[in-house]
């Protein structure tokens, strides 16, 4: 009996032994794991997410209040799907969650938190982009991570902390592929994301990846499917569902100024060659929807552009430089990235084949991380190379770049494990910055408004992201300084002006890719003066005719001052709606400015107009064919005309005065056109706080009202010559 | 009597001298008399390239060697082409004719028949110009013809010409409402036309009457002019032409 039950003991044992032994190859899922967050679409405003449970239900958490309890964060509850087909090695079956956060708000740290079953999540965080703006990002690849070792992992999490070392903050993790050793081996997932061995930066970052060949390999083999090639990489990292090569993992999404897009090398690769042209498409057509949108053009893919180990660009396999670089020069691409072959390059700035000084696209392939280093065995093309480092030259064999841009260019900066640089380099911005042509339109929209005895600045709330410093001076004297970038806020109070003043003050904007704009502006602490509008300066016989309209309020206007150019002609009572010259006083380059006075003498009101007969070249008063023959005339003498001038000739807006101009004013004339200002302005409503009641476009000179039963106002504009933003203050 | 006789000699000896030394050599008779020994072409007359209009065949010279060691060179007949000959230069090309002379072996050459007024045709079959501005000799008249690729609507442009050999006057506007400004200068054609509307179609803009030779005026586009021309776009504002050719028939 005794013997009997020995023998079962020690086949209970041995049975356990062998289930204990094989458990590094079957692994057990765990309860909640492989949680990534990655960028969205448009990363200023959308983050997805991946994780897996042994539960079917999870609860996402998620708040841009960091210090606030969960239990007062947003919550999602989702429902996963099961997967238990996808990993050879999964014997439990675990649920698969994916999850498209939108409408977040641009350049926000959030925290968020999953819960499934009894489990929970480390509080993790995540960093929306902005919509420009300087950033910075670490490029990583070839991590292969690996239950068996965990070299890896601590490499790849040092190299991220030196790289966070010299940058601060990294919001964004690239990688070019092989995030694993086998794909379809799940344990390898479980490696790179969980345990003691895990990287812990995935919890403070979003991290994105391209397909490898590694992860794309079957349980414990080197064999890529024939089908659904992507899809261990697709069951564990969220990217967006916007790759058009069907069948594929491409994709593409905006960071602050760049358009990344992602090749999937693999599919390519296993297609053939008729698989190439339907990929290019889908970079044509990407490029070309978002155009306006990006400054920079960032390609990545796992196989490489050019030869790391040959030092050549074109080649058999693993040289994607030949397919591709046409297209690259074409629409103007900054930097092709790539892994795969485990050693650093750099080429030098290509176009059409050949190095350029600026302008062409810089070819990167990246080096591994921990082990399996290769090393430079030739060089091949030896000029189309900037930079080649050999993996033996890496500390720990790894390596990874970090980049910083900034609306001059891109700066990469590669790193080893003990942070030693080895390669640095800028290419510059080929390039203005994706919304360089609002930045009057942002100027202009800066108003003042009173309420409740307060002067506010305020502005159109969606301006307050490109605005990283709104200064307000008095003559030297620096009054006040606004964070709109940084306080998301657009309505800021002069606190502490004195009532009942006026200033000229002037407005420095330092925009946030830190270019600048001064304008000068009339403020005042009087309150609301009313209305005064369509200033305008006209002939009339022998007489140039000042006018303007006015609806004055609350008797804080007194007088109204008229200047030619800078000089005083007179000061008349607030009655008054207009002034006469004698025209032998004035030429066609003559500016005239109102202004409205106080009793005590404070210029409350302020506006400048030229002569107001657009198109009038002879400058008599009346638009018929001498204009034309004045602008004839003008150009056989080469004549030079004012910025003044130009105001009202230049209708083409092409800083010179020339017969596409005399076309414009003859059709108006012939009464062809009822305007020879073709422009629309937009017009925007907000409310004291900055936020856009209502907008719309008007025509040139309309006079437009504008109401909101929703809002309850009705705001009247009159004459409308240029983008206009107006307060709606509740009375 | 005697003396009547002697004069009445006297004077038919005189007269019959002054009736010889009156007569001039006939030239030909100078070398009707030789013997032709062969004939050569004469490249200064094949080589040029003649408007098969206005050809004669008696632009064509050959060189005649004679035994006697001289030479001359003389026009083409008829007579000394075949039938067939004579038809190819009726029309352009390269015929290549055969011309006999006396006894000598025939030579064969090459002539250049061109159609210049072809180059004035088909100047933007590529339509790789926003519009074409031409300028065509028609009788006595130059024409300033406006060939869009689009619309065009406004132009200013300035051809020049060798006014020793041309003269220009009478400018005259065409049929398209608008203004204009045609300035006929010393060596030089100045127009600023802004029209009322924009056209699709080609027309003439102005012409120009000239006397002289205009195929050797050298008339043509004066590059250090500010040559431009506007097309129209919405709501009747323009913008520059960025490619036009312009471009001086030589006919």
């Amino acid at each position: 009996m005794k013997k009997n039950l020995l023998i079962l003991l020690l086949a209970i044992c041995s049975f356990v032994g062998i289930f204990l032994f094989n458990s590094n190859v079957i692994a057990s899922a765990n309860p909640l794991e492989l949680i990534i967050a990655s960028p969205g679409e448009i990363a200023a405003s959308e983050m997805s997410f991946s994780w897996r449970s042994t539960k079917s239900t999870s609860s996402f958490y998620y708040s841009d209040n960091l210090t606030s309890n969960v239990n007062t964060w947003n919550k999602i509850d989702l429902n996963g799907v099961l997967d238990n087909t996808t990993f050879k090695d999964e014997a439990i079956g675990n649920y698969r969650f994916e999850l498209d956060l939108e409408n977040l708000k641009p350049g926000t740290k959030y925290a968020y938190q999953i819960t499934s079953g009894s489990s929970t999540s480390s509080k993790c965080y995540f960093e929306t982009a902005y919509e420009t703006g300087d950033f910075s990002f670490l490029w990583v690849s070839d991590n292969h991570a690996y239950a068996g070792t965990s070299d890896r992992q601590t490499k790849f999490q040092t190299l991220y902390d030196k790289a966070k070392a010299q940058l601060g903050n990294i919001p964004l993790v690239i990688s070019t592929g092989d995030d694993v050793a086998y794909g379809g081996t799940y344990n390898c997932w479980q490696t790179m994301l969980n345990g003691t061995n895990g990287l812990n930066f995935f919890k403070e970052t979003a991290y994105i990846s391209t397909p490898g060949n590694h992860s794309c390999y079957e349980y414990n083999s080197s064999t890529i499917p024939s089908t659904e090639s992507d899809r261990f990489f697709d069951a564990v990292i969220n990217t967006p569902d916007n790759g058009t090569d069907e069948g594929s993992t491409s994709y593409w999404f905006i960071y602050n100024s760049v358009l990344f897009i992602s090749l999937d090398a693999i599919v390519a690769n296993s297609k053939g060659a008729t698989y190439i042209p339907m990929q290019k498409q889908f970079f044509i057509d990407t490029v070309e929807a978002n155009e306006g949108k990006y400054q920079y053009i960032i390609v990545y893919q796992h196989y490489p552009f050019m030869n790391a180990l040959t030092g050549s660009r074109f080649g058999p396999y693993g040289t994607n430089y030949g397919k591709w670089y046409e297209l690259f020069d074409e629409y103007g691409v900054d930097l092709a990235l790539s892994g795969d072959h485990h050693c650093y390059y750099r080429s030098n700035s290509l176009y059409n084949d050949k190095v350029v000084d600026e302008g062409g696209t810089m070819y990167i392939g990246a080096p591994q991380i921990g082990g399996r280093h290769r090393e430079i065995a030739e060089t091949q093309d030896a000029d189309y190379y900037a930079k080649r480092v050999t993996s033996a030259d890496l500390n720990g064999n790894s390596g990874a770049t970090y980049f910083t841009v900034t609306n001059k260019g891109i700066t990469g900066t590669l790193i080893d494990t003990n942070g030693n640089v080895h390669d640095t380099y800028t290419v510059k911005a080929k390039r203005a910055v994706n919304w360089d042509s609002n930045k009057d339109l942002i100027a202009s929209s800066i108003n003042t408004a009173y309420l409740e005895d307060k002067t506010y600045l305020c502005f159109n709330n969606e301006y307050s992201k490109y605005i990283d410093t709104l200064e307000v001076y008095n003559g030297t004297i620096k009054l006040f300084t606004f964070k709109p970038y940084e306080t998301k806020k657009s309505s800021f109070e002069l606190s502490n002006l004195p009532k009942n003043k006026a200033y000229n003050l002037t407005f420095k904007l330092t925009f946030a890719d830190h270019t600048t704009k001064e304008f000068d502006k009339v403020v005042h602490t009087f309150g609301y003066i009313g209305e005064i509008y369509n200033l305008q300066a006209n002939i009339n016989s022998s007489k140039m005719n000042i006018s303007w309209n006015a609806d004055l309020q609350n008797n804080i206007v007194a007088n109204f001052k008229i200047y030619k150019n800078k000089t005083l002609l007179n000061t008349v009572s607030s009655s008054t709606r207009s002034y006469e010259i004698n025209l032998s006083e004035v030429d066609s380059s003559t500016s005239y400015t109102l202004e409205a006075i106080t009793s005590t003498g404070e210029v409350v009101y302020k506006e400048t107009v030229v002569y107001s007969l657009i198109g009038d070249a002879s400058f008599d008063g009346k638009l018929d064919k001498d204009d034309i023959n004045a602008i004839i005339n003008g150009i056989k003498v080469n004549k030079q005309y004012s910025e003044n001038e130009l105001l009202y000739l230049d209708l083409n807006k092409n800083n010179i005065v020339d017969l596409g101009d005399a076309f414009t004013i003859n059709a108006y004339i012939n009464k062809k056109i009822s305007s020879m200002i073709s422009d629309t302005f937009l017009v925007t409503i907000i409310d004291i706080n900055g936020t856009v009641l209502l907008q719309e476009t008007v025509k040139y000179n309309e006079n437009s009202s504008f109401t909101s039963n929703s809002y309850n106002f009705n705001v009247s504009l009159k004459n409308i010559k240029k983008d206009t933003t107006a307060v709606a203050v509740s009375k | 009597m005697k003396t009547l006789k002697y004069l009445s000699i006297l004077s038919l000896l005189l007269l019959s001298l002054f009736i010889t030394a009156c007569k001039e050599p006939n030239p030909e008779d100078e070398w009707k008399n030789k013997i032709p020994d062969y004939i050569e072409e004469v490249e200064a007359y094949t080589s040029i390239a003649y408007e098969y209009d206005e050809f004669e065949l008696s632009m064509i010279k050959i060189k005649v060697y004679y035994t006697d060691g001289s030479s001359r060179e003389i026009p083409l007949t008829e007579d000394m082409l075949s039938e067939k000959d004579l038809n190819k230069l009726e029309s352009t090309g390269n015929p290549r004719i055969e011309v006999f002379y006396d006894a000598c072996d025939p030579i064969k050459f090459v002539l250049k028949l061109i159609d210049s007024s072809l180059l004035d045709k088909d100047l933007n079959k590529n339509k790789e110009y926003g519009a074409v501005i031409k300028a065509i000799r028609k009788d006595n008249k130059i024409e300033f013809i406006v060939e869009p690729n689009g619309n065009a609507c406004a132009f200013q442009f300035q051809y020049t010409f060798n006014n020793s050999i041309m003269q220009v006057k009478n400018a005259a506007k065409g049929s398209l409402s608008g203004v204009y400004s045609i300035e006929l200068k010393d060596n030089a054609i100045c127009a600023m036309i802004v029209l009322d509307e924009a056209i699709t179609t080609e027309t003439v803009l102005f012409t120009v009457e000239f006397e002289g030779n205009f195929r050797t005026s050298q008339l043509t586009i004066d590059q250090t002019f500010n040559n431009i021309c506007y097309t129209k776009i919405d709501n009747y504002q323009t913008e520059i032409i960025e490619k036009v050719l312009y471009h001086a028939s030589i006919k």
